[in-house]
């Protein structure tokens, strides 16, 4: 403890360096471009850099690095917020309420709790790496197969939470994520499944062209059917309405408190990664909510606890590659490939053999935490200003940054056509009251369940007992039960409580909805669609 | 007046971000550029993996190399070809038909994957040999407290409870798996392989006792043994591991199989002119040389093995027979 406070001080030392300060805010500007925008990757931002940073020293290098991948998560809310166009893949979550914030008025505060909410979990993430890097390494290797395919049950079976007016309409949502997620190469033998001999396929569904189809596009052919020329949302003049009120704050302390936790510990093992933190995260906050009906159509919680979760997420992440020598992703394989060109070997001697490399980094962290919310809160009223444009300005708008952002990935073709198919599933989804997310949530896990249970199986040569003779898996087992054989227990509870709401708390459950056209709050285009279905 | 000022502003603010998005633009063509002057035009480096990926992580160590070396003086930009395990990169190369600015980076996957993967239908020898640069031998890893202390061990082992003893790696196909077999069929048994895609995963599966031992590339282990986690007990290769020598090869323990060695080379385009393919040869060749390269190649566990033009594809005939083999031992 003692020796990482000493550490951690000497880091500082460094970090303020004018050299050091500049390349730390270098990065996490560039950063937040790269989230801001639709399909600039951050791992093909940071492959990029290497050259640049080489000239540089190893510290400074990587703090410029580290800068952009921590920064690309502040971004990636914004335009998930605002466009309902997921910037970054741990944003997608984000958009669920981020953007029905936005139509009810409020994106100045779902960007503002946004921003802070990031900045405390990326500073409690960073509290964690500095004082607990080692214990927690020792937790991600402990972490094998049965124990992630637990974690996956886990997820995979909040699908239910993210039902809207049906819990079987969601179902059938996630089966169908799931069974795209199984397009592509298997890993284990080989197969190639469901590509049609098209081998833009061979490394399955694109995850952007999906999510922006979904989120993005179905929503401008929905709007594009009820709007004219004005705009599509009332944004407030006053500076004031623009910022998270005291109420906001308080509602999202624990999602913030939480999402930190969760994302930090989902970030440190290997293979997990910060999308699938902000998704659980999310369906914690909304399990554990007083008013779970309100998620999914601007429950500023829903923005805090996914906004927490990937970016203590990003602290997390640098513990296996610092302490292990494992990178958990591929902007951190990136980094890992950097140190060694600097002829540095990142492993569980780093700390002890190169202090002067690593605690300049983690502090540095620190201050991009503070640059970040310093950048990004003035800009709050800024980017909510972009909701003043006419729709019929902002949305074809909207279909070229998505056009332009999902070909830029692999420079396909075949991958705007994905969105462009996406897209109106997106639509007849919206249409008939299918939720966006469950799919999406099952797209990203599906393959991570997939993988960890036929890892498990080849382990145990085909014995199911492995999955309840491991104390994580098992924990997570129990945890699946309580989460999920929970509502109707809570659900009784609640019903004996006073009602929030004139209508009894179970049906108005069942109005909730995530993505769902009917939005109570956008009562004017709702009604006119309520009519036309 | 306030509020058109706003919306300008807001336009001006995506039509930025348009913008910039749009520098992230690989242009697709297939330039031609002009033969004399290869020097002056910046050349694309096609890999097929990810950014981060091995072959990224080495197209991009290697153009830095180049340019500090001033073996080069443009940067030459990385192109991702991800798809398909090497096939989307092979297709993608052979449609630039006689273009004198792409070549590629390949690795012994541009010969597993035509004979394995569903839709690849281009083969190696479509494509130009332009320079074979690199052998690295793998090795094979334990954990420090493992009672395996030699291949040998391993395999009698593995004798003993035939499809217990479990070998981490990556996909099925890749050099380690196909090692892995040959060595098993060759010893009359069999173990499980565990597949998972990032290297991360297969070092935390052996340092939690998941599994047994893993073939990879010296590199990847070199921290963990320092800090007395892992040791190499074998080199999967014919020839020993620059960073480990002590460690005997498969040979050395009395093994005879023709083992499938971890190669990296360039390719260009199936027409390429003889100009540029003299050019290229010529920049690798140089870029070997220097001194950058042979600290790079030490520092990494690289056993440099320059290979030009036929000599380069004569010896990718042969390794395709030995994967073609490996292949079938394997059964897939």
């Amino acid at each position: 403890m003692t020796e990482a406070l000493q550490g951690l001080a000497d880091g500082f030392a460094a970090a303020i360096s004018p050299t050091n300060l500049f390349w730390a805010f270098f990065g996490v500007v560039a950063g937040t471009l790269v989230g801001v925008l639709p399909g600039l990757g951050t791992p093909a931002t940071i492959a990029i850099l290497p050259p640049l940073s080489v000239n540089l020293p190893p510290a400074a290098g990587l703090i410029m690095m580290a800068g952009i991948y921590y920064g690309s998560k502040y971004g990636g809310s914004t335009t998930s917020i605002l466009l309902n166009i997921p910037g970054e893949d741990a944003s997608v979550v984000t958009a669920l309420d981020g953007y029905q914030m936005a139509k009810e008025g409020r994106a100045g505060q779902a960007l503002g709790i946004a921003a802070i909410g990031s900045f405390i979990a990326g500073t409690i993430g960073l509290l964690g790496l500095t004082f607990f890097a080692p214990v927690v390494a020792d937790l991600a290797i402990v972490f094998g197969p049965p124990e992630y395919a637990g974690l996956m049950i886990l997820g995979l079976s909040l699908i239910i939470l993210l039902a809207g007016t049906s819990k079987l309409k969601a179902l059938i949502a996630g089966v169908f994520g799931f069974l795209l997620s199984t397009v592509g190469l298997d890993l284990f033998t080989g197969a190639v499944r469901f590509t049609f001999g098209r081998i833009e396929l061979a490394n399955g569904v694109e995850f952007v062209a999906l999510s922006i189809g979904l989120f993005a596009i179905g929503e401008v052919m929905i709007n594009s059917e009820e709007q004219s020329g004005h705009q599509l949302f009332r944004v407030p003049r006053k500076m004031r309405e623009l910022f998270p009120t005291k109420q906001d704050m308080k509602q999202s302390s624990w999602a913030i408190g939480q999402g930190s936790i969760v994302g930090f510990f989902i970030g440190a093992l290997p293979g997990a990664g910060s999308t699938v933190a902000s998704f659980i995260s999310y369906t914690l906050a909304k399990r554990f909510s007083k008013h779970p009906e309100r998620f999914g159509k601007g429950a500023i919680e829903g923005v805090a606890a996914p906004e927490a979760a990937n970016n203590s997420a990003t602290a997390g992440a640098f513990i296996p590659l610092l302490t292990l020598g494992i990178p958990g992703s591929a902007s951190t394989a990136i980094m890992l490939g950097a140190l060694f060109l600097y002829g540095l070997q990142p492993g569980p001697l780093f700390f002890t053999e190169n202090p002067d490399v690593v605690w300049p980094i983690i502090a540095s962290m620190y201050i991009g935490n503070v640059l970040l919310v310093m950048l990004n809160l003035p800009l709050v009223p800024v980017f909510a200003s972009i909701l003043r444009i006419p729709y019929y300005i902002l949305s074809p708008g909207i279909i070229v940054i998505s056009i332009v952002g999902v070909f830029s990935i692999n420079s396909s073709m075949f991958d705007v056509w994905l969105l462009v198919l996406f897209g109106l599933l997106g639509y007849v989804m919206r249409k008939t009251g299918f939720p966006a997310a469950p799919l999406v949530l099952a797209f990203v896990l599906g393959p991570l369940f997939e993988q960890a249970v036929r890892r498990s199986l080849v382990l145990s040569q085909g014995d199911l007992s492995i999955f309840v003779t491991r104390p994580w898996a098992v924990v997570f087992l129990v945890c699946t039960a309580l989460l999920t054989l929970g509502p109707t227990v809570t659900g009784v509870i609640k019903h004996k409580g006073p009602p929030e709401t004139p209508e009894p708390s179970e049906e108005k459950e069942g109005e909730q909805s995530v993505d769902a056209p009917e939005s109570k709050t956008e009562a004017s285009i709702s009604g006119k669609r309520q009519g036309r279905v | 007046m306030f509020r058109t000022r706003k919306i300008r502003s807001a336009l001006i603010l995506v039509a930025l971000s348009v913008l910039v998005s749009a520098c992230g633009f690989d242009s697709g063509g297939s330039g031609g550029g002009s033969e004399s002057d290869f020097e002056s035009t910046s050349v694309e480096f096609l890999v097929h993996t990810g950014p981060g990926g091995g072959s990224d992580i080495f197209a991009r160590d290697l153009i830095e190399i180049m340019r500090q070396e001033e073996v080069i003086s443009e940067n030459w930009p990385v192109r991702n070809e991800e798809a398909g395990e090497g096939a989307g990169a092979m297709s993608y190369l052979a449609g630039q038909g006689d273009a004198t600015d792409t070549i590629s980076a390949m690795t012994t996957t541009w010969l597993t994957t035509p004979l394995t993967i569903e839709g690849a239908e281009i083969t190696i020898d479509e494509l130009t040999p332009i320079a074979g640069l690199i052998v690295e031998p793998e090795v094979m890893a334990v954990a420090a407290d493992s009672p395996y202390k030699s291949l040998s061990d391993f395999v009698d082992a593995a004798k003993e409870a035939p499809g217990e003893l479990v070998q981490a790696g990556g996909s099925t196909t890749e050099v380690g798996a196909l090692n892995g077999a040959s060595i098993a069929a060759e010893a009359g048994t069999d173990w499980q392989f565990l597949s998972f895609e990032e290297v991360g995963q297969r070092i935390a599966a052996l340092l939690n006792g998941d599994a047994d031992m893993m073939f990879g590339s010296a590199s990847d282990f070199a921290a963990q043994v320092d800090a007395g986690k892992l040791k190499i007990i074998a080199a999967i290769s014919p020839e020993p591991s620059p960073i480990f020598p002590d460690a005997p090869t498969a040979a050395d323990e009395g093994f005879e199989t023709t083992l499938v060695p971890q190669v990296r080379g360039i390719m260009g385009p199936p027409d390429i002119p003889e100009e540029a393919l003299e050019y290229y040869q010529g920049v690798f060749e140089r870029a070997l040389e220097t001194d950058g390269w042979k600290e790079y190649a030490e520092r990494n566990g690289l056993v440099t093995e320059l290979r030009l033009g036929d000599k380069w594809g004569d010896f990718l005939s042969q390794q395709n027979e030995v994967v073609k083999e490996a292949l079938k031992g394997a059964d897939l």
